[in-house]
C-alpha cells in the first residue's frame, strides 16, 4: 500500500502549534502523539472531541499511529454519539474537557509531561485506506458518514494551498473560529498546516473581541479561518484586527458587501472556499471583487439531468452537488441557489421535507410545516415553523423539537396556527406561507 | 430589574416566542435549557454590545460560565456595562 507523510516539513524544530502563545515544535507534537498512542484504549474507532486544536491534532496522530479509525461526529449531542455506538462496536471518545457524555467509553486527554524531545521520524500514513469518517451536516438522523483517505485530504490540501499561495507563506500561523471536527475546519486548520508547514493556534475564539486576542498571540504572517457569521460580528462590532495576511471564509455564502467592508476595515483580503463534506474544497473566489468561483486545478464539473457532478483524481468517486449553478467558463461558475428542499443554516444542511416529517410526527401535533423566510441580506437565516395542535402550546412544541433537532434548525419563532393554508390538493404553496408568515409577524 | 431586561433582550434578539418570566434564571441558556447555539451567542453578543456598551469575550476561562444561565449572564452584564 502506498504511503504519504503526515507532514511535509521534516525540520523537528519547526513550530506546528501555539498553546497560549507558547510554540509547540514538530518533535514535541510527535512525542506527545506517541505518548498518547501508548495510553489509548485498544479499540478500533476514536471519536476525537478535543476542543483545544493542539490536543485534537495530537489525538488525530495518536489514533493514526494506533491504526484506529478517526470519527468526527456531526455534533456532541448524546443522540449523535448513541448513533455512532450503534454503528461501531469498538468505539470510544477522546475528550479534553470535563463535559459529561452519555453511556460511552471515554479517554480523557491529559497533557503529557514535557520531557526533552527525542527525534522522531515523520510517520508515514497509508494513502488509500479510509482513515477519517466525518458526516454531512444535517438535521439529526440524516447525517450520512463520509470516509476520507489521507490521499484525498493530502491532495485536496495541496490544491487549495497552491491556490491560496501558501508556498510563499510557510511560516504563517492559522487561527480558526470553526471546529476541526467538520470538513472546512479539518481542511483549513489541520490539513493545510500539515501539508504546507504552517502553525495553528490551539484556540477557537467565538466573539469578535476573542478573535482579536487570539490573533495577537500569534506571530505574523497570520491567516484567519472563519465563517460569514463571525466575520459579520467582527465588522459590526467595529473592531480592528491585528495584521492578517488573508481571511478564509466558508460554510455559507459570504455577501460581497460584507466581504468588501471586512477587507476595508481589516486591511486584508477576504477569500472564500466553496465545497462540501463530500467533496472538500473545490473552488475559491474573492467575493469583494468577483462573483465567479474558480475551480481548483484538476476538478471538473459536468451537468446531468439531476444537477452538477464534481469529479477529480483525488476523489474516490464523483459527487452530485445539491446547489444549482451556472458555468461561466471551463473553470468558472456562479452559484444560483440551492435545491428548494435543502436549507443550509450556519454550515449545516437539512432537507425541509425531513424537518417537516419530524415536526408532523410529534405526538399532539396535527399538522406543521417549516418555512425559511426571506432574510435581510446581512443576517443569519433562521427557520420558522407553523404548527397546528390542540394540546400543546408553542413552548411545549419547541421543547419537543429541541429533543429531535440540531439547535441550528429550531424554529425562531414557532407560530401556532388554526390551520395551514393547504390548497385543494393538500399542498402548501410557497406564496401562501409567505402570506401566513406576514400575518403571524404582524400579530406579534 | 436587570434580569427581566436581559430576558427580554434575549427573546427579542433571538425571536423566541416565550414569556420573559418563563425563563428559569438558573437554567442553562444553551443546549438543554433554551436550546440556543453559537449563532445565538453571536447575535446576543451584538445586542449586548449595542445596549450595554461592552463586548463579550469568552477567551477568559472564568467567562465560560457567562452563558450558564440568565442569572449569570445578567451578573456579567451588571459588572461590565458602560451604559
Amino acid at each position: 500500500m502506498n504511503h504519504l507523510p503526515l507532514t511535509t516539513s521534516a525540520d523537528p524544530e519547526r513550530t506546528v502549534a501555539w498553546q497560549n502563545s507558547e510554540p509547540r515544535s514538530l518533535s514535541r507534537l510527535l512525542m506527545d502523539a506517541d505518548t498518547l498512542a501508548g495510553q489509548l484504549p485498544d479499540l478500533s474507532c476514536l471519536i476525537n472531541l478535543c476542543e483545544n486544536r493542539y490536543r485534537f491534532l495530537v489525538g488525530l496522530i495518536a489514533g493514526i499511529l494506533q491504526g484506529q479509525k478517526i470519527v468526527l461526529p456531526p455534533g456532541r449531542a448524546n443522540e449523535d454519539l448513541k448513533r455512532l455506538q450503534q454503528r461501531y462496536d469498538s468505539i470510544y471518545c477522546l475528550i479534553d474537557t470535563d463535559t459529561r457524555l452519555g453511556d460511552i467509553e471515554i479517554h480523557r486527554y491529559v497533557d503529557p509531561v514535557c520531557s526533552d524531545p527525542i527525534e522522531q521520524a515523520i510517520p508515514e500514513v497509508p494513502s488509500a485506506k479510509p482513515l477519517i469518517e466525518l458526516f454531512t451536516s444535517g438535521s439529526t438522523g440524516k447525517a450520512t458518514p463520509q470516509q476520507k483517505s489521507w490521499g484525498t485530504l493530502w491532495e485536496g490540501a495541496r490544491l487549495t494551498g497552491e491556490r491560496l499561495g501558501l508556498d510563499n507563506l510557510a511560516q504563517a500561523a492559522v487561527l480558526a473560529t470553526v471546529p476541526p471536527q467538520h470538513m472546512f475546519g479539518l481542511e483549513a486548520s489541520i490539513l493545510l498546516p500539515l501539508r504546507w508547514g504552517l502553525s495553528v493556534s490551539s484556540e477557537q475564539p467565538l466573539f469578535a473581541a476573542d478573535i482579536v486576542t487570539s490573533l495577537e498571540k500569534l506571530p505574523t504572517p497570520r491567516i484567519l479561518v472563519t465563517t460569514p457569521l463571525h466575520l459579520r460580528n467582527c465588522v459590526e462590532e467595529g473592531i480592528k484586527l491585528p495584521q492578517t495576511t488573508f481571511i478564509l471564509s466558508a460554510t455559507s455564502t459570504l455577501s460581497p458587501t460584507l466581504a468588501a467592508r471586512a477587507e476595508k476595515q481589516f486591511d486584508t483580503q477576504v477569500l472564500e472556499i466553496y465545497g462540501s463534506t463530500e467533496t472538500g474544497a473545490i473552488a475559491t473566489r474573492r467575493p469583494a471583487v468577483e462573483a465567479d468561483w474558480s475551480l481548483l486545478p484538476g476538478i471538473t464539473l459536468d451537468q446531468e439531468t439531476k444537477g452538477w457532478r464534481v469529479a477529480a483524481a483525488h476523489l474516490a468517486e464523483s459527487i452530485l452537488l445539491s446547489d444549482r449553478l451556472k458555468k461561466t467558463s471551463d473553470h468558472h461558475f456562479i452559484l444560483l441557489g440551492r435545491d428548494s428542499d435543502m436549507v443550509k443554516i450556519a454550515g449545516k444542511r437539512a432537507s425541509l421535507e425531513d424537518l417537516n416529517l419530524r415536526l408532523q410526527s410529534l405526538d399532539g401535533v396535527e399538522d406543521g410545516v417549516f418555512f425559511l423566510p426571506e432574510q435581510r441580506s446581512a443576517s443569519v437565516p433562521r427557520l420558522t415553523a407553523f404548527v397546528v395542535s390542540n394540546i400543546w402550546d408553542e413552548q411545549e412544541i419547541s421543547q419537543a423539537l429541541r429533543e429531535q433537532l440540531d439547535p441550528a434548525f429550531l424554529p425562531r419563532p414557532l407560530f401556532k396556527v388554526e390551520r395551514l393554508p393547504r390548497n385543494t390538493t393538500g399542498k402548501l404553496p410557497q406564496s401562501a406561507l409567505v402570506t401566513l408568515f406576514r400575518q403571524c409577524g404582524a400579530k406579534q | 430589574m436587570l434580569e427581566n431586561e436581559v430576558a427580554t433582550l434575549i427573546i427579542e434578539t433571538l425571536n423566541l416566542r416565550v414569556d420573559p418570566s418563563s425563563i428559569d434564571p438558573q437554567a442553562p441558556l444553551f443546549n438543554e435549557g433554551l436550546g440556543l447555539d453559537s449563532i445565538d451567542a453571536l447575535e446576543l453578543a451584538m445586542s449586548i454590545s449595542k445596549k450595554y456598551g461592552f463586548q463579550l469575550r469568552s477567551n477568559d476561562e472564568k467567562n465560560a460560565n457567562i452563558f450558564a444561565s440568565l442569572s449569570s449572564l445578567s451578573r456579567h452584564i451588571e459588572s461590565c456595562r458602560t451604559t
